[in-house]
């Protein structure tokens, strides 16, 4: 490492007129090391009271130091690159841009619990009172010391020598202060059984957010801050370099115990303060390997789910649609619930949803729920019947999860259990129905009092879910019987058939009678009209003729005689036999 | 700051080792025993971190808490009517006293075996009592399906307080038949079927011999109706003929029997015929006198 910094960096630059402001530099540095250590031993003591004392909240103050951890780190290296690069204009401003990050974090932390405890429902700043409070309180009290006597350290040492990123973290650091003995109130209260942590929690709000801004108008007002430092530095490394850094190190610890005065009077560039490429590679990429973790911890919850958050294996939140962040392993976790869509149960067979092949073109018995894109469980299938036959039936049950930690955590397999319970009621039900009743108008009525079953004995196992609806999606014969029922409604029709030649004989032949009826009672009627005027007819004849009869009497006799004679022989062949005639006459027929 | 450096990565490390070896978490739905060399001697409900001694110390083994259901294989029982049964039983338990557990069945596999054998034994035992027409019958008051299912769910209940678990409820998930009964009842089934199937030929035969029998007589009615109608129709009008004609005839009833006798002559004659005459017969007296009288 040494020799590459030696051959790219020439040794000619040694003397240099420039002479930085050492004794407020290493005064910096100084505060910035007591700083660090004091935050390194927060985060270790609050771990630590946080699992003795089982509070949870101490666990999330711990985290928050680490937090601190990192502020401070970036005040050390706003302070070293100010320092390093005092030469350039823009290097004065890494400080204020340090101080100005800090002052926006702390506004924005605000805001976010300000909102938090405003409108967020569940209580996340709840406490616990069943464990040892006093061990909190009086581990609280140290930390409270600690941040107090610090913040007004770093509030000194910054105003002393002109550093507004001190300033700024001494603001954050009394924040913090600000922040635990919220806390600490707050546990005090509770103790004595006062609800105080929602309340203290808008205060410490309140609080944090004035600071932030007392600290924002600061910092504007410092801007334009002058740096009682040189114009020009140069930076120079040489090759004593290694001997240079031990007694630099050797330097900081006796100043650190506070044997060696002759430190703040430093005169000389500590080259070791000069980052060169090789430390900036290491410092960029293990930020970027930070952040690259704490990035682990964002995750999204979908629209139609639950994401259960787990901070130390429980669960803290309930979360729902919408992009979220948890601690990164194995600190914090997530698991997703499908909440917002029903659930479906089958029973007597599965379907494959991702099923691409040929399906029959109509799933008759024989093939129902056991080709194409279902596969049959026979022996869940199959049930006995109230009288003693056999049935094969589907069930089909949509349930939603109402409360997704009991569905997902009080239940090693809720869906297989609810399938169970589903299988238990159906005997129930299906061993008081006769197989006749069942397959037709009995349906409904199965369906609707498997649900009330179900849904019973649910609610008293109480296993975070509710049933929307129990379907019995198919309910026929067993294979082994089909042809005989097909044969029974075969049957069927044909006695509808035969009825039908019966009715139609019956239709063709009645018509027809009363046809007849009514052809017979008018050709009476006719024969009875012609039997009455022939009679009038002839009796007017007889009449007239009698009436003219009457006046000629023997005159008409004689030709009305010898006229019937006349028209009588006419045309008819005549023999006429002589009266003394011996011989007997043979007539043959002629015509 | 290399030194601070190491010192940061030597806390870094020492803490990670911390974590591992002297922190066990528990999670939600697990219960946790805390072992003293081996011995269990404290139970974890809560989900949370705890702090231990590194492992030849202590140790924490972490059982299931959630709601576990059991699910032997179905097996075959018989019933007080001496008549075989299928029988599928699944049962819904959790572990209440771990430690209690770790002392009695060391795992879940061991608890499953303990379990299924109390549970066949008390099923078989419950079943002895109960007829196949207790769990299965048309008349729904007479079913005790439920009831056998909450007796042999008090009866696990009662039976293994020394598991360490909690038997929350029993589920008979299914009964059936075995194979070989089963085919008799298909057997039934389709005889059944087949004589539903002849009752209803038969049955539409009834209906049709019915409705033509019916047509029939009702057209022979119908006929019989009109012909009668007619016949008293027809009579009328020959007695109101006779009636007129009478009236008629009576007026003169020489003439009627003259003309009368001329028709008959007439109709007589009216086919072909052949007349034979005598010479002397009236008719050609005059035409053989000359007109003479």
């Amino acid at each position: 490492m040494t020799e590459e910094i030696e051959n790219t960096i020439s040794p000619d630059q040694d003397n240099s007129s420039v002479t930085p402001d050492y004794s407020r530099f290493s005064a910096l540095i100084k505060a910035s090391f007591i700083a660090i250590n004091v935050d390194l031993f927060l985060i270790i003591f609050k771990y630590l009271l946080s699992i003795l004392s089982e509070n949870t909240l101490l666990l999330a103050d711990a985290l928050h130091s680490g937090g601190d951890l990192a502020v401070s780190i970036m005040v050390l290296i706003s302070i070293i690159v100010h320092h390093s690069f005092h030469d350039s204009p823009k290097a004065k401003q890494t400080e204020a841009a340090a101080a100005l990050l800090i002052s926006l974090a702390l506004i924005f932390t605000s805001t976010k619990m300000f909102w938090s405890v405003i409108f967020d429902k569940t209580d996340s700043y709840s406490l616990t009172y069943s464990v040892p409070v006093v061990i909190s309180l009086a581990g609280i009290s140290i930390i409270l010391g600690i941040t107090l006597v610090v913040s007004r350290y770093k509030a000194r040492i910054g105003k002393r020598h002109n550093s507004i990123a001190f300033v700024a973290e001494s603001y954050h650091t009394y924040s913090d202060f600000l922040t635990s003995f919220g806390v600490w109130v707050a546990l005090f209260l509770g103790y004595f059984g006062i609800q105080f942590a929602r309340f203290m929690s808008l205060l410490i709000a309140i609080a944090v957010f004035q600071v932030g801004i007392r600290l924002l108008v600061k910092f504007f007002r410092l801007f334009n801050f002058r740096v009682k430092v040189p114009s020009r530095v140069k930076v120079i490394l040489t090759p004593d370099y290694r001997q240079k850094m031990k007694a630099f190190g050797k330097k900081i610890t006796q100043n650190l115990e506070g044997k060696n005065q002759s430190f703040i009077k430093l005169q000389k560039i500590p080259a070791e303060f000069i980052l060169n490429a090789y430390q900036k590679v290491i410092i960029a990429t293990t930020l970027l390997i930070i952040l690259l973790y704490i990035g682990t911890g964002f995750y999204k919850v979908l629209p139609y789910q639950t994401g259960l958050e787990f901070r130390f294996g429980a669960v803290v939140e309930q979360n729902s649609a919408g992009p979220h962040f948890h601690l990164p392993e194995p600190v914090g976790r997530v698991v997703f619930v499908d909440t917002g869509v029903p659930i479906r149960l089958e029973t007597g067979f599965r379907t494959n949803m991702n099923f691409q092949g040929k399906e029959p073109d109509v799933y008759l018995w024989e093939y129902t729920h056991q080709e194409g894109r279902y596969s049959k469980v026979a022996e869940e299938a199959i049930a006995i019947s109230g009288d003693e036959n056999l049935v094969d039936v589907n069930f089909l049950c949509y349930y939603r999860v109402t409360d997704a930690k009991q569905y997902a955590l009080g239940v090693r397999n809720t869906h297989e259990l609810l399938r169970a319970i589903l299988t238990h009621k159906a005997h129930a039900v299906l061993g008081h129905l006769e197989l006749d009743v069942l397959l037709t108008q009995g349906r409904n009525k199965a369906q609707d009092e498997l649900y009330q079953k179900m849904k019973q004995e649910i609610d008293q196992l109480s296993l975070g879910v509710i049933i929307e609806k129990v379907y019995m999606q198919e309910a026929h014969p067993p294979i082994e019987v089909i042809p005989q029922y097909r044969a029974v409604t075969s049957a069927r029709e044909k006695k509808s058939y035969i009825i039908h030649q019966a009715v139609a004989y019956k239709n063709d032949l009645l018509p027809r009678s009363r046809g007849k009826a009514i052809s017979i009672v008018l050709d009476s009627q006719a024969y009875a009209a012609e039997k009455k005027k022939g009679a009038i007819g002839k009796t007017e004849h007889f009449l007239l003729r009698q009436k003219y009869f009457g006046q000629n009497s023997s005159i008409q006799r004689n030709r009305l005689k010898w006229k019937t004679i006349e028209d009588t022989i006419e045309g008819k062949p005549i023999y006429v036999i002589p009266s003394q005639a011996k011989r007997r006459i043979y007539l043959t027929k002629t015509y | 700051m290399k030194k601070s450096a190491i010192n940061l990565s030597v806390a870094l490390t020492l803490f990670v080792i911390f974590y591992i070896t002297c922190t066990t978490i528990i999670n939600q739905g697990e219960t946790g025993v805390l072992l003293n060399f081996g011995k269990p001697i404290k139970m974890i409900t809560q989900p949370g971190i705890y702090l231990r001694f590194p492992y030849p110390f202590n140790s924490v083994e972490i059982l299931d808490a959630r709601l576990i259901m059991l699910q032997p294989r179905s097996s075959e029982f018989l019933t007080a009517d001496k008549k075989n049964l299928i029988l599928e039983n699944n049962v819904c338990y959790r572990i209440a006293d771990p430690i209690q557990f770790m002392k009695t069945v060391r795992n879940i596999k061991g608890l499953e075996i303990r379990l299924t054998d109390l549970l066949f034994s008390h099923t078989g035992l419950l079943l002895g009592h109960y007829e196949l027409s207790d769990l299965i019958n048309v008349n729904e008051e007479k079913i005790k399906f439920e009831e056998l299912n909450n007796r042999l769910t008090k009866l696990m209940q009662e039976d293994n307080q020394d598991l360490g678990i909690k038997v929350e409820r029993v589920f008979i998930k299914r009964v059936m038949l075995p194979y070989a009964n089963r085919n008799s009842v298909y057997q039934r089934m389709r005889a059944e079927r087949n004589r539903i199937a002849k009752k209803y030929i038969a049955e539409g035969e009834e209906k049709a011999q019915k409705i033509r029998a019916e047509a029939d007589s009702m057209s022979r009615i119908i006929i019989a109706k009109a012909n009668s109608e007619a016949m008293v129709i027809q009579g009328k009008a020959e007695a109101e003929a006779m009636k007129t004609y009478g009236d008629s005839y009576k007026k003169n009833i020489d003439f009627y029997k003259f003309i009368r006798s001329l028709e008959a002559y007439q109709k007589i004659f009216k086919n072909q015929a052949t007349i034979v005459l005598d010479e002397k017969s009236p008719m050609l007296k005059t035409l053989m006198s000359g007109g003479e009288k």
